[in-house]
């Protein structure tokens, strides 16, 4: 307890810090680099590879890939970045309120991964490995989050 | 702790819980949102662009009758930021007055001095042209406003909003990769480049180059080319 009376989250110890961040914290660090690498493949600088699965060209240059003008590729660099940043500092410190944030974000980066994925199925009618492959792993972050969440306020 | 103020702390971290998941589905909405209304917005572009354009005759990069006396050309760079305050100041104002009164034709040229992406998107305007698409294809291309080389002008998007069109993307695709659009949007440039052009965008009247101080030049020097072509 602090002299101002606010109970402030410590340092954890080592041996006492949940093990859950770091795994996400992983997870976190892979997507933003495919997010990157769609991005600057949008941007025209680097060639995009999408093997032998669906046509991601199509769909990364889709009129579904921007919202207002910003590629969502950004956006998923951008939120995968400040994720691991929020895991790092939940590693560090359990329960701060920025873990909460945390999860909002990763919720709603799965919420709208899920939504681009229906895209790709009924309305551009190709698949993207590597957004596919994005999907996934915003899913297991938000999905673990939640219930790490759960668990403490349980 | 007391048990009592443990279920508070719980409550408030369940109620934070909820909180999160609201802050998360109001954030996704407001993304979809956005994107659709985005989307609607190219639609809609694309539908007027069509019909506009669809009451001039044209033929290739020129617009407006062939007997028109005065013949405007404008050397433009799609990246060119003064070029899109162009299209929206002058080009229009041309198109409305002028040219739909059978005074004046105009033409784009090609003269692409800002780097890759301004190739690019000469390159993917001349494909549009080859399938009579050219004038509402570059109004799509002038109302992304890219600069810079920053990805607007990209292949992949250049061949989207050709689909976003309804253009045959195959079609499309293997124009763009061809080395034809390339040699015609390379002789567009060295046409520039003869003519002694040191920047976009810059006019001609009847193949005399207007030097302008305000886009109200331009027109002083249709109106005086008009009034001689009268006499």
């Amino acid at each position: 307890m602090s002299s101002t009376g606010r109970s402030r989250p410590q340092p954890a110890d080592a041996a006492a810090r949940p093990r859950w961040p770091l795994g996400l914290l992983g997870l976190s660090l892979i997507g933003a680099a495919i997010s990157a690498y769609l991005w600057r493949a949008k941007a025209g600088e680097m060639s995009l590879i999408c093997g032998p699965v669906g046509d991601c060209a199509t769909v990364n240059s889709s009129a579904f890939s921007e919202v207002l003008g910003v590629p969502v590729a950004l956006l998923g660099t951008v939120m995968y970045a400040s994720l691991a940043v929020v895991l790092l500092v939940e590693w560090r410190r359990p329960g701060t309120p920025l873990s909460q944030f945390g999860f909002a974000l990763a919720l709603a980066g799965a919420l709208f991964s899920l939504y681009l994925t229906g895209v790709e199925a009924f309305v551009i009618r190709a698949y993207c490995v590597w957004c596919l492959t994005s999907w996934v792993l915003i899913t297991i972050i938000a999905w673990t989050w939640g219930r790490a969440l759960r668990r403490s306020a349980a | 702790m007391g048990k009592k103020a443990r279920k508070t702390s719980n409550s408030g971290k369940s109620g934070s819980l909820q909180w999160a998941v609201g802050i998360a589905v109001v954030l996704v909405a407001l993304l979809i949102g956005a994107q659709w209304w985005s989307n609607r917005q190219d639609a809609g572009t694309i539908t007027q662009a069509a019909a506009y354009y669809g009451q001039f005759p044209t033929q290739g990069t020129r617009i407006g009758s062939p007997d028109a006396p005065v013949h405007v050309e404008e050397y433009f760079d799609f990246q060119c930021p003064h070029c899109h305050t162009a299209a929206e100041q002058v080009v229009k104002r041309l198109l409305d007055s002028y040219v739909a009164e059978g005074k004046v034709q105009f033409t784009y040229r090609f003269f692409p001095i800002l780097g890759p992406e301004s190739v690019q998107a000469a390159r993917a305007a001349y494909c549009a042209m080859e399938m009579d698409a050219f004038w509402p294809y570059q109004e799509l291309l002038m109302s992304k406003k890219g600069t810079g080389n920053r990805g607007t002008y990209s292949r992949d998007n250049l061949i989207d909003y050709a689909r976003q069109m309804g253009l045959d993307v195959a079609q499309f695709r293997a124009c763009l990769d061809n080395d034809r659009s390339l040699q015609y949007v390379r002789q567009a440039y060295d046409q520039g480049v003869r003519m002694g052009l040191l920047g976009t965008p810059t006019f001609v009247v009847n193949g005399q180059i207007v030097n302008l101080t305000t886009w109200e030049d331009i027109f002083r020097v249709i109106d005086r080319a008009l009034a001689a072509a009268a006499r």
